[in-house]
Order: C-alpha cells, then sequence, then structure tokens
C-alpha cells in the first residue's frame, strides 16, 4: 500500500486498518468488565481529555451512538469530565462530537436571521 | 372513493388503535387505487400488509406486500416516498421465509429514500423507521437499527402525537436498550445526513460546491465525508462512491 493510502486511512480512523497494519486493535476490551455502550463512552472521555484530533473525537462519538448511547449521554461526558480536564480541551472537543451527531454547529451558529 | 382519503383516513384509524375498521378503509383506498395509481396506492398495500403480519397471517402478508411493490414498479415509482415502507414489509416477509438477504437487500433499498421521510410526514416516517428497524435487529445490525432509532426519537421529539406508534417506538428503544453490541458502524449506520450527501459525491461538484449546494459549512460536509468513508471502508471519494455502487446505495 502507497504511503498516501495509508496516510488516508489514518486520516480517517479507519479501524480495520489501523488494527492489521498499526497493531491497534480498536474493538471491545478483552476484559468485559464494562459493556460497550460504558466502554464507548470512557474512551470519548478520554480522547477529550488528551486533546485528540476532531476526527477521533467524530469517530469515537459515532462509536458510542452504535453502542446504545444517546446525543445527550455523550454531551454530558464532555460536561462531566470538564473539572478534570479544562475548559480548552471541552470546547476543542465539541467540534467532532457534534460531527458525529450530523449537528452542523458553524452552519447553525451563523444561520441567516 | 379518494384513495388519499381513504388511505388516511385507514391510518388515522389504525393508529388510534382500531385496526379493522382502519383494514376496511385501507381495503376501499386499495380499491380506487386500482383506478388511479400512485404511491397512495403502494402505501395502503404495505399498511394492509402489516396489519395481516399483525394478525398472524403471513401468506396474505406477503401477497399484499408483493403487489406494493409491483404498483411502485408499474407506476414508475419504484423511489418514492412509499418505498422505505414497502421495502420493510417485503423485508419482513423475507425475514419470514428466512431469506436473509433478501431482506438485507430491502433495507438498502429503503436506505436509499429515507431521507425524504421527515417529520413533514410523520407517521410515514416513524412507521417505516420502526419495521426497518426491527429488521436490522433480526439481522443483528444493532449500529444500523440505533441509527434508525435516533431518527425515530428525532421526528419523535417533533411530532409527539403519533398514536399507537409511540408505544411501539417505545417497545422498540427498550429493546435496543437490552443489547449489547460494540460492533463498527458499517454502511447500514449512514446517517440521513450522510446518505443525502452520499449521492452527491458522485458528481464533478467539489466539496465547497457541495456544501452551497446543501446549505451546509464545507467543514461539516469534509467530517460528513470522512465518516462516510470510514463507514463504507473506502480510503478516498471514488472509492466510496464504488463502494455505494456496489452495495446498492447509488445507482450503477
Amino acid at each position: 500500500m502507497k504511503y498516501q493510502e495509508i496516510l488516508r486511512r489514518l486520516a480517517i480512523v479507519d479501524e480495520g486498518f489501523v488494527g492489521d497494519q498499526a497493531g491497534l486493535v480498536l474493538g471491545p476490551p478483552g476484559v468485559r468488565v464494562l459493556d460497550p455502550r460504558t466502554a464507548a463512552l470512557v474512551r470519548v472521555g478520554v480522547l477529550a481529555a488528551i486533546g485528540a484530533p476532531e476526527v477521533c473525537l467524530e469517530w469515537s462519538s459515532s462509536h458510542a451512538l452504535a453502542a446504545g448511547a444517546s446525543e445527550d449521554e455523550i454531551t454530558g461526558v464532555l460536561l462531566a469530565i470538564a473539572p478534570v480536564i479544562g475548559l480548552g480541551r471541552m470546547v476543542g472537543a465539541a467540534p467532532g462530537v457534534a460531527g458525529a451527531f450530523g449537528y452542523d454547529i458553524e452552519a447553525e451558529l451563523h444561520e441567516d436571521p | 372513493m379518494i384513495p388519499l382519503s381513504a388511505l388516511l383516513q385507514g391510518i388515522a384509524r389504525v393508529l388510534s388503535g382500531d385496526l379493522d375498521g382502519g383494514d376496511a378503509y385501507l381495503k376501499d383506498s386499495v380499491a380506487a387505487g386500482e383506478i388511479v395509481s400512485g404511491p397512495h396506492h403502494a402505501i395502503a398495500l404495505a399498511e394492509r400488509s402489516l396489519l395481516a403480519m399483525a394478525r398472524g397471517e403471513w401468506g396474505e402478508a406477503e401477497i399484499l406486500a408483493s403487489q406494493a411493490r409491483t404498483v411502485l414498479r408499474q407506476a414508475g415509482i419504484e423511489e418514492s416516498i412509499a418505498t422505505p415502507l414497502v421495502c420493510a414489509v417485503q423485508a419482513r416477509a423475507a425475514l419470514r421465509r428466512g431469506d436473509g438477504e433478501a431482506a438485507r437487500q430491502q433495507a438498502v433499498s429503503a436506505q436509499r429514500v429515507r431521507p425524504w421521510l421527515s417529520y413533514v410526514v410523520p407517521s410515514m416516517a416513524v412507521q417505516a423507521r420502526i419495521e426497518l428497524a426491527r429488521v436490522h435487529l433480526a439481522l443483528s445490525d444493532l449500529p444500523g437499527a440505533r441509527t434508525l432509532m435516533r431518527e425515530i426519537d428525532e421526528v419523535l421529539r417533533q411530532r409527539p402525537g403519533l398514536g399507537t406508534l409511540v408505544g411501539e417506538a417505545e417497545a422498540l428503544r427498550a429493546q435496543l436498550a437490552r443489547q449489547r453490541s460494540s460492533v463498527a458502524a458499517g454502511p447500514s449506520a449512514l446517517t440521513v445526513a450522510e446518505l443525502r450527501l452520499l449521492p452527491l459525491l458522485s458528481t464533478h461538484l467539489q466539496m465547497q460546491e457541495i456544501a452551497a449546494e446543501m446549505y451546509l459549512s464545507p467543514h461539516t460536509v469534509r467530517a460528513q465525508g470522512k465518516s462516510i468513508y470510514r463507514k463504507l471502508g473506502a480510503a478516498n471519494r471514488s472509492q466510496a462512491v464504488a463502494r455505494a455502487r456496489e452495495l446498492g446505495l447509488l445507482e450503477g
């Protein structure tokens, strides 16, 4: 595979590729102490906490929705961890999360009166 | 009897719990549809098919579902507002006879036109999605079923007074909440926004132009594009279009 395709697949968080080529298996955790929905919500929170790129927040939020979490719960994660991650990290996570919901923050913010 | 008024009467009675009374009106609508056909004719047949399923009369249900498809084909409206419901009843009939592949194909056909069903036609939008979600559940496709459930909730938020459909949605929501899954979101989990964008990806338009066409910000369209590529397992726009054609989500 050419480096261009590798970079493109990384840029969209292609799970199959990342698992096969980088050894990062993004499926469910091996030890099933947490249910998939809770595990997916934790991942959203951690990615927000480390200031992960927007696409990672979009990917993890999309995963959380697929695992049965609601939009309110995912947004609630950001609010719940705000005291420990700070304003900047929380705000920085918002566009990616919104992207997974299909919610166009930019268009809504600048909507014609 | 005017077919559309009979159809609306029939649906209203079914939603209020009067299944037999509703079926009588739907039968009138089907009879009138023999003279003036159209989406209303197919919807009436699909609604009658669902009622037959509820009574456990699966032979009758399958015949009605098949007639609904024939109406769409003969009227040249295979992609219309009636399509998702017709696909749903055909898929449920296919599942009943153990043909999972046919059910999957019907679910894909419904996906193509699902964006047309918004809160503007609330009962159709919710009913078709409930039936399709049941199909996805039966096919063990939880991400697909949950995507539909979120859309159902969105319609119900704007149009809460939908009679018996509210209880059906509640039961489906509870059923989904009991399911545990961490399967990655695939093509069946494409959202309405992504399904609207998909046909435009197959044009010569640049992302900026697509954004203008859809009244969205270029940033959002790019983000939705990436999500589509991921769900389709594609590494760029042309691969996504090819994969969507392969799956039947776009015209070949």
